[in-house]
């Protein structure tokens, strides 16, 4: 059953969609997604919610969309269906995730620093494994990455995925998210295993709270915006978008004053290697990104953030931190909050650092 | 054959990956050689090292892990945490697990298959010995 128009659907995948129809009953349609179109709907035999992507494929390159199907992995979402629809097109089957993607949990409020050093560990051990199967995501984003019902990270679009050529690259022939894309996709068309890792980092910096403006106009200075606004679409897109390439090639993406002041400074150095412009000096592979992760966690304090404050726990007492220009310290054993009145400093990083000095 | 030799001291795993084919070894340069296990009464930092060595094992084809033993017992034992991270090597799925002795460490690192690459960390020796003294004994039945 479609619960839409059938016209809505491009003619090329009407065939399929009224296949798949016996099955699962649609609901919904969304045809936002970058590298194609997802409908939803109810499985009805096995009476799971389900999203049906429709990607564009390229012959040599994207994988098999069965092969899809076997991949198996605790943070790689369960491909249950996949096939092609002709030359250019296929689609593949998998669980809805109605906890929403990593972008819905960042709209929550900033994660707490191991929270999300945890978060992206995970993701990264489903991509050493996708690397080990001799693929490439390409499109690894926090719209990309799903929370299960276990609340559990998934990598959930294979529309971007990629079969690693023999030169260790892959001729990359279709453009994906901008912010995303590594220095070399930009500059020469190739995908390395490590422009996955780039991702990662910059997924990392997200999660920890850093700034990354989804709106292209918040990429430009003061004169591009002036130029911007006179232009006319589509123009003003394509100025934007090679104001935004500029940056990326210069290594320029990441604004890391904007990361918060508890982000300790070997997790900063761990993601400015993962988003190095030069592939050759970023992390050497997937696994080696996630012992680095692994490792870095156990080195840094973890500090949350409840409401207005930034919350740690050191030595049986917990401390907060004020998120405000003129900040102050409260602490606790248990109970109510106490003002910790030996800190006579006044901004949030003087108050970190004198929490930590507890350490 | 893919080997990666491992020396466990305190909280920390040293790694050595070592190729072995047609009688030659070779030492493969790696990235992260080392993986800790700091707060070891943290469930979710021993899954995460877990994981960590699981994902080594995968990208890297690992072949066989050789751990060099450690007393157990006695004024020289070694300590819980690198029996725990010992423990995690063997749970993993992707490569064999293998011990060898320190005087196996001893024995090769007096030959030429035992010769120490310059481009080796010194911490690293352990890991490496460990892997030269498990392919030595099987090339000699």
């Amino acid at each position: 059953m479609i619960s839409f128009k059938i016209e809505e659907v491009a003619e090329v995948f009407r065939e399929s969609v009224e296949m798949l129809s016996k099955k699962i009953e649609f609901t919904k349609i969304d045809k936002k997604a970058v590298s194609g179109f997802v409908l939803f709907g109810k499985h009805q035999i096995l009476n799971d919610e389900v999203a049906v992507k429709f990607y564009h494929t390229t012959a040599g390159v994207s994988p098999e969309p069965q092969k899809l199907a076997t991949l198996k992995h605790p943070n790689i979402l369960r491909v249950n269906d996949a096939e092609e629809v002709d030359d250019d097109f296929a689609f593949f089957v998998a669980p809805y995730c109605a906890a929403g993607d990593l972008d819905d949990l960042m709209c929550l409020g900033t994660l707490g620093v191991k929270e999300a050093i945890d978060l992206v560990a995970k993701v990264t051990s489903a991509i050493a494994y996708l690397h080990s199967e001799g693929f490439i995501h390409r499109d690894l984003k926090p719209q990309n990455i799903f929370l299960t019902e276990k609340d559990e990270p998934a990598i959930g679009d294979f529309g971007s995925v990629i079969v690693q050529g023999a030169g260790g690259y892959t001729i990359s022939l279709t453009k994906h998210s901008l912010l995303y894309r590594p220095p070399e996709d930009i500059l020469y068309n190739h995908f390395h295993q490590t422009g996955d890792i780039y991702q990662l980092g910059i997924l990392l910096f997200q999660l920890l709270g850093g700034h990354l403006p989804y709106d292209e106009i918040e990429w430009l200075n003061s004169i591009q915006t002036k130029r911007y606004l006179n232009l006319h679409f589509p123009e003003n897109q394509i100025f934007a978008g090679e104001c935004i390439e500029k940056k990326i090639c210069g290594g320029k993406l990441l604004d890391f004053s904007t990361l918060p002041k508890w982000v300790d400074n070997k997790v900063v150095a761990l993601i400015r290697k993962a988003v190095r412009v030069d592939p050759n000096k970023r992390h050497a592979s997937a696994s080696d990104f996630q012992i680095a992760l692994h490792n870095v966690k156990s080195k840094v304090q973890d500090w949350q953030v409840v409401e207005e404050w930034a919350v740690t726990r050191i030595k049986g007492l917990e401390y907060r931190v004020l998120i405000d220009e003129n900040s102050r310290i409260q602490k606790r054993r248990v109970g109510s909050w106490k003002n910790d009145n030996t800190f006579d400093g006044e901004s949030i990083g003087e108050a970190v650092v004198f929490v930590e000095g507890k350490i | 054959m893919r080997v990666c030799g491992v020396g466990i001291k305190a909280a920390t795993a040293c790694l050595a990956i070592v190729d072995f084919s047609d009688g030659e070894l070779s030492y493969q340069k790696l990235g992260e050689k080392k993986l800790e296990l700091k707060d070891d009464a943290d469930s979710a930092n021993v899954r995460s090292l877990a994981s960590s060595i699981e994902s080594f094992a995968t990208q890297h084809k690992i072949d066989k892990f050789v751990i060099k033993q450690r007393q157990k017992t006695g004024a020289m034992a070694s300590g819980g945490i690198t029996f725990k991270i010992e423990g995690l090597f063997q749970m993993q799925k992707k490569a064999d697990v293998c011990f060898v002795s320190a005087q196996a460490l001893t024995k090769v690192s007096k030959t030429n298959f035992g010769a120490i690459p310059d481009s080796l960390a010194r911490y690293q020796n352990d890991a490496f010995l460990a892997a030269a003294a498990f392919i030595q004994k099987n090339e000699n039945g």
